[in-house]
């Protein structure tokens, strides 16, 4: 069975700087792979160029294959409708739509796509109900990321790529947000998730990815890379950390 | 002099400003693009219907449908041609260039229907109403019911509908509209058709009631800027309210104060609005309300 998400030879620059090279990267169906590694890193650069997705304009070359199709260079629109969807750091929801708004639009099902609907999204975030009158702008952090990524669901993704959905939000909500997000992959969406937060990434993820200067340094199954020296050192608080 | 007509005069004319501005709105709210070849490309509606009625003979209502394509068509030519600047939402490229686009309109409007004045016949012109010491025709009215109708239908649009929804999207944040699978280029084809369309039908509306000129863009694009700027910048409900205050300030101050002073009164109502609330040039997000 071939990759759900597949990038060879990847590298992405800003003008003259290389941001990100990475060699191979693999997501296999239905698990949850987590980039990690410390700030400025380029994790977000690489789930957006993945999604050939940026605010700025970086160059990108590579491949991205989704399901064995070479998927890079088509516009970001038509990512979302072969199933990869982005969800990205920061503003992920729009300010002047309400909750409902929001929602609104979905895509059709497909093969291997499960759709979303409105009332799966309350039933996954039940706070989204209670706020659906709510405009976007005035939903607390957490209600925000819960909004982001259900839209993100409505669009019946394949593969969902989350840059930091934890960022800013209280403990309580990053666990929340997390356990929600490995129950979706345990219902069979493949997922590979960005996360500053080591300890609640490495709870949910089945492979982490550690990424340094934009180069990938160790990837392996969550529980090997739990006893990696450069993970257990540097982010888990280790004997030196 | 009969204040009551003033009012009514003012109500009609504040109308004819609200219907000629109600594209650039939706330009400006939704896209956050300017478009200054807005005074010609209602001088283009004006003038297809008039060379649509003479060429063929047909009657104004399908002459009126006539310019309504062309002005979508016009708009939607302005999008492809303009791609790049308005996906980058370049500013200042963009007023220079719809400058341009409608220096060429009014270029290729002379050579295709000559420098003299016409007019635009509305059967409608002719015929007026009544009601004891007031009147007006009921061209007026059209225009009056008309503007009404579109602006009750631009809310409805963006708030009840797939494609107003994804133009409030692209208002607020285009990147993040790709990421919802939409393919924003075509929903700035829509905006701009709308503005197109929109400018055209005011202009059938408005245009019988004075003679029209391929020349007569500037007084167009001078009302629409105020109207816009007191709406609050791409604000719908706003631009509906700004139009008719400035139509009843115009017919007011011309019976009361002197009709040869109006528009310098009107800029000066302009900058004191702007210089009270420079705030308010930064569009809203809300401004499908």
């Amino acid at each position: 069975m071939s990759a759900r998400l597949e990038v060879r030879d990847l590298s992405v620059a800003y003008g003259a700087s290389r941001a990100v090279a990475i060699g191979g990267l693999l997501v296999e169906p239905g698990t949850l792979a987590s980039i990690i590694g410390p700030n400025g890193a380029g994790k977000s650069t690489l789930v957006n160029a993945i999604a050939n997705w940026s605010r700025a304009e970086p160059r990108v070359d590579g491949v991205i294959l989704m399901d064995g199709e070479n998927i890079a260079g088509l516009p970001a629109h038509q990512h979302v409708r072969r199933g990869l969807q982005l969800v990205p750091e920061g503003r992920g929801v729009f300010m002047g739509l309400t909750v409902e708004e929001n929602l609104r639009d979905g895509a059709p099902s497909g093969p291997g796509r499960r759709t979303y609907s409105v009332q799966d999204v309350y039933d996954l975030f039940p706070r989204l109900h209670e706020r659906r009158t709510t405009p976007g702008g005035s939903l607390s952090g957490g209600e925000r990321q819960m909004l982001a990524v259900g839209r993100a669901l409505r669009m019946a993704p394949k593969a969902l790529l989350l840059d930091e959905p934890s960022i800013g939000l209280a403990p309580r909500f990053v666990s929340l947000l997390l356990q929600t997000v490995r129950a979706l992959v345990d219902a069979g969406l493949t997922v590979l998730l960005v996360e500053q937060n080591v300890r609640a990434a490495m709870e949910a993820s089945d492979v982490v990815h550690l990424l340094e200067r934009g180069r990938l340094i160790a990837s392996g199954r969550v529980d090997d890379m739990r006893n990696d020296p450069r993970i257990l050192e540097a982010y888990l608080g280790g004997a030196h950390g | 002099m009969n204040l009551l007509q003033q009012i009514v005069n003012g109500v009609i004319i504040g109308h004819a400003y609200a219907l000629v501005a109600v594209g650039w709105t939706m330009l400006l709210g939704a896209a956050r693009l300017v478009n200054f070849g807005h005074g010609q490309m209602y001088m283009v509606g004006a003038f297809v219907a008039w060379g649509v009625m003479n060429l063929t003979g047909v009657p104004y209502p399908v002459a009126v449908m006539a310019a309504i394509l062309v002005g979508a068509l016009i708009g939607a030519v302005m999008q492809r041609l303009l791609m790049r600047l308005t996906l980058s939402r370049d500013l200042v490229s963009l007023m220079i260039v719809t400058l341009g686009f409608g220096q060429m309109l009014e270029g290729g409007a002379g050579l295709a229907f000559g420098p003299k004045p016409q007019t635009l016949s509305s059967p409608f012109q002719s015929m007026s109403l009544h009601f004891g010491a007031i009147w007006f025709t009921v061209q007026d009215l059209i225009l009056v019911v008309a503007t009404i109708i579109v602006f009750l239908g631009l809310r409805y649009l963006l708030n009840a509908t797939r494609f107003g929804i994804a133009v409030r999207m692209v208002a607020e944040d285009p990147a993040l509209t790709r990421l919802a699978g939409i393919d924003i280029s075509r929903v700035y084809m829509g905006i701009f058709a709308f503005e197109g369309a929109a400018v055209a039908f005011a202009a059938t509306l408005v245009a019988p009631r004075t003679p029209i000129l391929t020349s007569m863009d500037f007084d167009q694009v001078v009302m629409t800027f105020v109207v816009i700027v007191l709406g609050g910048i791409g604000s719908v409900a706003g631009s509906y309210v700004a139009g008719l205050s400035l139509g009843l300030f115009t017919a007011l101050f011309g019976a009361l104060v002197s009709p040869a002073y109006t528009t310098a009164a009107v800029f000066a109502l302009l900058i004191a609005v702007m210089a009270l609330r420079p705030g308010q040039l930064a569009a809203s997000t809300n401004f499908a309300r």
